[in-house]
């Protein structure tokens, strides 16, 4: 069988319909593109390091094997980041800078050394406590990990008695002093607080590592998983909106719904991936199944008026409304203000005028709403399609309307960003910083890592203002912020002075012009907003 | 900051009874709340048939025609508020992303409080969406220009009234033609804006912040 060959090395079964073939367990245990990915941040969806924070520290460690991301996965977690070592550096910091060789990973003990080697001389996980009980007190495996639940139950009177039973034994075996077993309980005191199961670690790290791998090596079909998923989550619309935006930094651009692929589903669509129907909100399973039964009437439309009387009322037209807005019947090449202020003009149809409307149509062969209306605006008996009187004079002033239209009918961007925004989690096809050609940078690059001064035109898509609790400005308050632009989102920071300059000027969902740079140290910071 | 839109808009009348009258002219005109920059597309302009049988006769309007230059001519042939209305309708909640009252737009102009508003509502009921009347305007902010020239003027002559000719040839507004739904919303925004813009120079540093405490 044919082979594909990564970049990276990695190769797999090519199929005779060009697609891979790959068993997620059998790949390569440490592959370097997946390393790449990790270092750069990139792990939007990726199991364990979503979040902001699992990104930032996923940057900082720069995991090259198994055994980083399984510890990764345990000092992200809050215990480890709160647990600060006497320069005031927390327990992940100083993880980090031993696995970068910028500090000397010394051993707190001689006796400790062996067990804690694997993660640069800090008790991570709860293991190397049993280990160390055992080592030092002679514990057997199951009295140590009764002792350390103790530990962890935080009560006093079993905590000084497994000190003392502890101290006791380390007595009687003396590979310790006194002090120093004294000083090694308190380490392991302290590390109930924050150690974490390194099973369970391990395990994640391989999740992790797999999540990781399909991003980095089939970032389509991950996207498309990952898409598909977030539609069940609380939260879809944000996940979606981030997923998209990640989607832009590996050149996979998710596209506006068609309603004529008729797919319920986000789906592949040639290189990149479309909505399905019922990711559009508002338009739910049931919807989708009365569309699936008018699928041939549907398919057969070449024109808004002809899906409309084909199908559209049946449907209903509050879904043809978010059918419209969406860009879902984009085929019909007629801008999205144009076909709802037509459907404005026929929502109050009623059925028996519909009825009639049919009826009118096969007849006269009608295939536009101003025909229909000139030859409706009749009385029934008269040939029209109009129950009585006023229903003339209401058809009538449609034709009017339809004629000098009393507002315009052109597509906006803003508009159609506003409509997608609402409809779909995240606008598609225009975003708003790109009406300006403002700026020399874009999110995309900030995410791949630019540096320096930079300017862009972006949305404040996020906006979290919290005080600051430590340092010369505690108490001040400073803000991070997730921007988006056209070409993706970035996260950035607004510290204490440059927030108290800006704070009344900005506002989560508007855009702005803003200048700031980018350090490794930093990452991206607001400095100014410019309008 | 506020996030709402703010909507212009002004409807010519058959007479000045806001509890009666029948709407002949409508225009409107959105801005955004927080640039004061008109939306792109943002406006809305049309011609409204009466139907009341006392108009068509002359028993009333001709005042209002008079004051307005539209003639009935051009009124037969208008469409019927109930076309016009739900095109104003779905053009006003265009502006309201969320479809709630909270974030509907910031419903501004002339005098609209006692006139303007109430007509709304009453072709709410009568032509709206709903037989119920619909919000169309925020229920907690509008902004009427009567408002904002009393906080402005009130304590000084140099503004006699505030009829929209005398305020045309006060701030020197280069169209002095009035009474046409279009061109009074036009200028009522640009004033407006105007003096919108200029509160918010006055607020730049937060100037009012502890003025009581100092």
């Amino acid at each position: 069988m044919k082979k594909y060959r990564f970049e990276c090395g990695c190769e797999f079964d090519l199929k005779e319909n060009g697609a891979l073939y790959c068993n997620i367990e059998d790949v390569p245990q440490s592959c370097p593109a997946v390393w790449e990915l990790l270092e750069k941040g990139l792990t939007t969806g990726v199991f364990q390091l979503e979040t902001s924070t699992g990104r930032t520290w996923s940057m900082k460690l720069k995991p090259t094997n198994i055994n980083h991301l399984s510890a990764l996965g345990a000092i992200l977690r809050p215990g480890c980041l709160n647990s600060k070592m006497d320069d005031g550096l927390s327990l992940t910091e100083h993880y980090c800078m031993r696995k970068n060789g910028q500090e000397e990973p010394v051993p707190i003990h001689p006796e400790l050394e062996d067990i804690l080697r694997e993660t640069y001389q800090i008790l991570v996980y709860q293991e190397q406590s049993l280990e160390i009980l055992k080592k030092l007190g002679g514990f057997s495996l199951v009295e140590a990990d009764l002792a350390r639940r103790g530990i962890g139950k935080k009560d006093s009177k079993i905590v000084s008695e497994v000190e003392e039973l502890f101290l006791r034994k380390c007595k009687e075996i003396g590979k310790v002093s006194d002090e120093d077993a004294k000083k090694i309980f308190g380490l392991i005191k302290s590390g109930e607080r924050y150690s974490f199961n390194k099973s369970h670690s391990v395990s994640y790290a391989f999740t992790t590592y797999r999540s990781a791998y399909q991003k980095a090596h089939f970032p389509q079909d991950f996207f498309l998983g990952k898409l598909q998923h977030a539609h069940y989550k609380q939260d879809s619309f944000e996940k979606i909106s981030d997923l998209v935006n990640d989607a832009k930094l590996f050149n996979i651009d998710v596209l506006i719904p068609d309603l004529f692929k008729l797919q319920e589903f986000f789906f592949i669509d040639d290189k990149n991936i479309r909505y399905g129907i019922t990711d559009i909100k508002g338009i739910g399973e049931a919807s989708f199944e009365k569309i699936l039964q008018y699928k041939d009437n549907i398919l057969s439309s070449t024109s808004f008026f002809d899906f409309m009387f084909k199908a559209g009322f049946d449907i209903g037209i509050s879904t043809v409304e978010t059918l419209i807005k969406s860009g879902a019947l984009s085929r019909f090449k007629t801008p999205r203000s144009e076909l709802l202020f037509q459907l404005d003009l026929m929502k109050d149809l009623t059925d028996t005028e519909i009825r009639e409307a049919y009826r009118l149509i096969e007849e006269k062969n009608i295939s536009n709403l101003k025909d229909l209306f000139v030859n409706g605006a009749k009385l029934k008996s008269e040939g029209g399609i109009c129950s009585f009187k006023t229903k003339i004079d209401i058809m009538k002033s449609k034709i009017n309307v339809l004629d000098n239209p009393t507002q315009s009918i052109e597509d906006t961007p803003d508009v159609i960003a506003d409509w997608e925004n609402e409809l779909l989690g995240i606008p598609i096809t225009f975003h708003p910083s790109e009406r300006t050609d403002f700026g020399d940078s874009n999110c995309k690059q900030i995410q791949l890592g630019k540096k320096g001064n930079v300017s862009l035109c972006a949305k404040i898509k996020n906006l979290y203002v919290h005080k600051i609790k430590s340092g010369p400005n505690t108490g001040k308050e400073m803000a991070k912020v997730t921007i988006e632009d056209y070409s993706g989102s970035a996260l950035a920071a607004v510290f204490s002075d440059d927030w108290e300059s800006i704070k009344n000027r900005i506002s989560k969902g508007l855009t702005f012009k803003m200048k700031g740079f980018i350090s490794n140290k930093t990452g991206l910071v607001i400095k100014e907003i410019v309008e | 900051m506020n996030t709402n839109p703010i909507l212009f808009f002004d409807f010519e009348t058959t007479d000045k009874y806001p509890e009666t009258c029948e709407i002949t002219e409508i225009a409107a005109k959105c801005y955004n709340g927080v640039t004061l920059e008109p939306f792109e597309n943002g406006e809305f302009k049309s011609l409204v048939k009466p139907l009341d049988p006392k108009f068509w006769s002359g028993e009333i309007g001709d005042d209002a025609l008079r004051i307005t230059g539209i003639t009935r001519e051009e009124l037969k042939d208008a469409p019927h508020p109930k076309v016009v209305w739900g095109q104003f309708v779905t053009f006003v909640e265009r502006f309201n992303k969320k479809k709630d009252s909270w974030n509907s737009p910031i419903a501004s102009g002339a005098n609209i409080r006692n006139f303007d508003i109430p007509i709304a509502n009453r072709y709410n009921k009568l032509y709206g969406p709903k037989k119920e009347a619909t919000i169309l305007f925020n229920t907690f902010k509008c902004i009427d220009l009567m408002d904002v020239l009393f906080m402005w003027f009130e304590g000084s002559n140099s503004l006699q009234n505030f009829k929209n000719e005398t305020l045309r040839d006060y701030f020197g507004y280069k169209d002095k033609s009035a009474h046409r739904a279009m061109t009074d919303v036009l200028f009522c925004a640009d004033l407006i804006i105007r003096f919108l813009r200029y509160h918010r120079r006055l607020n730049a540093n937060d100037r009012f912040k502890d003025a009581f405490a100092r």
